[in-house]
């Protein structure tokens, strides 16, 4: 109860002000306290006017451009920059990871580019055979001296 | 263009918008109520003044505009003066009804005023410009725009006791 006495202006300072304003005295602070003693209901008649007045403003300010503080005009404009960052990131970063080059084609399709990368091992994979075939030259000395003195050039 | 900016590039050419008002709406008084107008235009579109190669000659422009229509609609207001004042006299329930929508009386009000008046009670009444600011960008003294702010005030309250009490 004491808060609110504090809060709203009496009849003698609303009355004050109001003398003020019509000089072009009021700042915009004790404007707004005005604003807030001129909303209030049941008010006497002889306040019409200023709420008239008041309430046109105020109307009017909802639909008025505000006016930020820099601080959090910067903010807002860190925070387009941090979220255009990332976005450009996440952008960069699926196209990187979601496409393959098969035979000069780009492939977007996860599961085609399996089943290509499948079809060309099978290509290349061979018996056990051949493998062990291979292992034997590895050992073979003659083989090994003869592709050395090739690419030693003599 | 940032307020500093504007402070250094555009209130120092003030002179120079005098002149070019002065010569053409001859009145001192008229062509100061011009100049602060214009300021007021220019710094309420200061952001898109970069776009100018040269926003000081930009300004001097928009002032000779804004004289030249200033003087154009004086001359249309003289002439519409006589039909103005008897049309005052019928008054029907329709329009008493109309004026009872305190809004547009409000609003057609505030349009009635002079120019300048106009633009000083949008800034401090709806923009929460102070009184030190307003006086800042038109570089006129704190006290003129204190005057025309009352004078804006009074009358819209004036205005609206006539319009309401039909």
């Amino acid at each position: 109860m004491k808060f609110k006495i504090k809060y709203k202006l009496s009849f003698s300072d609303a009355d004050r002000l109001i003398e003020k304003y019509y000089e072009g005295l009021t700042t915009v602070e004790e404007e707004r306290k005005l604003r807030e003693f001129l909303s209030q209901s049941n008010l006497p008649e002889h306040y019409k006017p200023e709420q008239a007045i008041f309430g046109y403003f105020d109307h009017k300010k909802q639909k008025a451009p505000i006016r930020f503080l820099p601080i959090i005009r910067w903010s807002g404009a860190a925070a387009v920059i941090l979220f255009t960052v990332f976005s450009i990131n996440r952008y960069v970063n699926e196209n990187q990871t979601n496409y393959a080059f098969i035979d000069g084609k780009k492939i977007t399709n996860v599961q085609e580019i399996k089943s290509r990368a499948l079809a060309s091992l099978s290509d290349i994979s061979s018996k056990n055979s051949e493998v062990e075939d291979g292992l034997k030259n590895m050992n073979n000395k003659e083989l090994i001296e003869e592709q050395l003195d090739i690419f030693s050039g003599l | 263009m940032s307020q500093e900016r504007f402070k250094a590039e555009i209130l120092p050419i003030r002179d120079k918008l005098f002149h070019i008002a002065q010569k053409i709406l001859v009145e001192e008084e008229e062509a100061e109520d011009a100049v602060q107008e214009v300021l007021l235009k220019l710094w309420h579109t200061r952001d898109s003044l970069d776009k100018y190669e040269s926003p000081a000659a930009f300004a001097m422009t928009v002032t000779k505009n804004h004289c030249l229509d200033r003087l154009k609609l004086k001359n249309r207001m003289e002439s519409l003066d006589e039909t103005y004042d008897s049309r005052a006299g019928t008054d029907n329930p329709y329009l008493q009804l109309e004026r009872k929508n305190t809004e547009e009386v409000i609003r057609k009000i505030i349009e009635g005023l002079p120019q300048l008046q106009q633009a000083i009670i949008r800034m401090k009444d709806m923009e929460e410009y102070e009184v030190e600011e307003i006086a800042e960008i038109t570089g006129t003294k704190v006290e003129a725009v204190r005057v025309n702010l009352s004078r804006a005030r009074k009358k819209v309250r004036e205005e609206y006791i006539k319009w309401t009490t039909v």
